[in-house]
């Protein structure tokens, strides 16, 4: 018999209570833990989604800029759109290397709406990370499938099961013959959910003809940004914002939601370590008359502190290691939920298992449960035998 | 073995004190078999937890195995109960979660003690309960939860056991058999104090003692 088999029997034949103060550790430890990750994952996502988008610039017609970009995004109605002249006068620019006009829409096919892209070709330079297989959709209703479009539609569809496939589609409740001309590889980015076609083709579809949704442009020198939206704003209704600036508000809502949910976390870190510490004081006036045995049998105040505290280490590090797991799930349909609430999230999921999260998940609930134990540990290391031997 | 010289104890409550035991001197030796009688409230109780170095008197001095309580520290008082006193209590206060097997191995694990399985086995045996090892204190009788009591309470081999009506929760036969135990750990050596509020089963021990308000009335061998 030693400290632990004394308390895993004591706790073991205590079921209740023990799994009551279990729970209240392990409850704090999943809502820290899923935070941390939620957050991690969140903004791990969304700076390769940056990464990805290649341009620092991009030119909408006026209006809520942010509106057009979350447009941009995400998908949806376009609410204004430019002459593609606009493109020619952007390039013109000091400072730019290169402007790429942008046509977004979309179709439905398999009762979903699907995102379409038009782009030029030429856009290709400033993707040299994409991995085409087949070839750019250059020919009139010609399309480039992302990689998980084209894994579902070949397993759902029917009509698609390879490159030179055409595919009916209806945009505008017009039904629209598409053929698929390529495959482009996976990136991890919402690319993988778009289709993608040439600028002409996605102006005729959409019924945007000579239009243009946006400009993305990249520059030569990035101090010079400034500058360079000072030039294309000279151009008759068109803004420019930076994709930094569009990240930063975005970022900001996150950080308020972060806010809120560290508010709920804190509380849930107060309410988990009030339960742990009423659980052991509980647990203490319960067994007063055990302590006064202990002591008349020899137990030094040391050794009974000792075993207390103990008690309240292992009944924290359980909820902490049962809450983390309990957390990993969560932040998985947290994922999820995030998801249909946030518009903006990454295409990678948020809820994967960070390190970062995992350590303060155990450490921070472990450390409050040790708090918690700490004083009931004092409190009945320092009873009086007597007393504690008498208590009815 | 044991002596109180002149112990006085008095308890303050607010501004009333109370005299539990006055001016009291007594000694027992090694072996005797003691039966403690009195009245409720005649300290009974005071006498039997400054015996057993829970309580310290007010007044006076208290030997134990010849050292004078009142210079040991705590420490010092801990370790001299946990190797010349084991308890008995009326409610047997066995720890609910633990097997009888590990009560008694308890105040082993307290003290420290190498072979403590081996021990609580050979003491468990001892009180005729080696069939009962393994069984929780709600899945035993009440004699035989005061029967583990009672192996435990010799687990580090003391020389005085002190026993607060030790038979008080009992029904008559099963109270007689703890009494031929006791009887039996008496003859091997053990000095035993037991208060008990049965004036025939005192007056069958080898030594009575009467308390009335906090005084010795009588001290009779017999």
């Amino acid at each position: 018999m030693n400290i632990l088999t004394i308390i895993r029997d004591g706790l073991r034949r205590r079921k209740i209570r023990s799994i009551l103060a279990i729970a209240g550790i392990a409850i704090a430890a999943a809502a820290l833990y899923s935070l941390v990750a939620l957050k991690e994952g969140y903004e791990s996502g969304m700076r390769s989604e940056i990464e990805n988008m290649g341009a620092q610039i991009i030119a909408v017609a006026k209006g809520c800029p942010y509106e057009a970009v979350a447009v941009i995004m995400i998908g949806g109605q376009v609410p204004a759109t430019l002459p593609q002249s606009v493109t020619d006068d952007i390039r013109k620019i000091p400072n730019v290397i290169s402007a790429s006009p942008n046509v977004y829409g979309a179709y439905q096919y398999l009762n979903l709406s699907h995102p379409v892209i038009g782009m030029e070709k030429n856009e290709l330079d400033a993707k040299p990370w994409w991995k085409i297989q087949g070839r750019f959709p250059e020919g009139e209703n010609e399309v480039l499938l992302g990689s998980v479009e084209a894994a579902v539609f070949s397993e759902k569809s029917g009509e698609y099961r390879k490159i030179g496939d055409v595919i009916t589609v209806i945009v505008s409740g017009k039904k629209v013959a598409l053929t698929v001309v390529g495959i482009l590889g996976a990136t991890g980015s919402k690319d993988d959910y778009s289709t993608f076609t040439n600028l002409a083709t996605a102006q005729k579809i959409l019924n945007l003809k000579g239009r243009v949704v946006s400009v993305s442009v990249r520059v030569r020198d990035i101090g010079k940004i400034p500058d360079t939206i000072a030039g294309i704003e000279k151009i008759p209704d068109v803004q420019a914002v930076t994709v930094a600036q569009v990240m930063g508000t975005i970022q900001n809502l996150v950080k308020a939601a972060q806010t809120m949910l560290f508010t709920v976390m804190i509380i849930a870190l107060i309410i988990g370590g009030i339960g742990t510490m009423n659980t052991m004081m509980m647990s203490i006036f319960e067994r007063t008359r055990e302590i006064g045995l202990m002591k008349a049998t020899g137990a030094s105040t040391g050794q009974i502190f000792k075993l207390f505290f103990t008690e309240g280490l292992a009944i924290s590090f359980i909820g902490g290691v049962l809450g983390l797991a309990a957390g990993a799930a969560a932040s998985l349909g947290g994922d999820v939920i995030l998801r249909s609430i946030v518009s903006v999230m990454p295409t990678t999921s948020v809820g994967k298992i960070s390190p970062l999260a995992v350590g303060l998940a155990l450490m921070f609930p472990v450390g409050i449960g040790a708090l918690s134990a700490l004083y009931p540990a004092v409190r009945a290391a320092r009873l009086n035998p007597i007393e504690a031997l008498h208590n009815e | 073995m044991l002596k109180l010289n002149n112990v006085t104890k008095i308890y303050s409550r607010g501004s009333e004190h109370v005299h539990a035991v006055r001016d009291l001197s007594l000694e027992i030796a090694q072996g005797d078999y003691v039966g403690v009688v009195g009245p409720s409230g005649s300290g009974k109780s005071t006498l039997m937890n400054m015996i057993g170095l829970l309580d310290a008197p007010t007044a006076g001095d208290v030997f134990i195995a010849d050292r004078r309580v009142t210079d040991l520290d705590g420490r010092q008082l801990n370790r001299l109960r946990r190797e010349t006193i084991g308890f008995i209590f009326q409610q047997f206060l066995l720890i609910p979660t633990m097997t009888a097997l590990q009560n008694v191995m308890l105040p082993l694990y307290f003290a420290g003690a190498a072979d403590a399985k081996q021990k609580a086995m050979v003491l468990l045996r001892r009180v005729g309960l080696e069939k009962r090892a393994e069984h929780l204190p709600s899945q035993m009788s009440g004699g035989e939860m005061q029967r583990t009591a009672i192996a435990r309470a010799l687990a580090n081999k003391p020389r005085i056991l002190l026993a607060d009506e030790p038979t008080g929760n009992l029904d008559s036969k099963t109270a007689d058999d703890i009494y031929s135990l006791f009887s039996e750990i008496n003859r091997e050596g053990t000095t035993i104090v037991m208060v008990t509020h049965n004036q025939d089963l005192a007056s069958t021990f080898p030594r009575k003692i009467t308390m009335r308000d906090g005084r010795l009335e009588k001290n009779e061998k017999q």
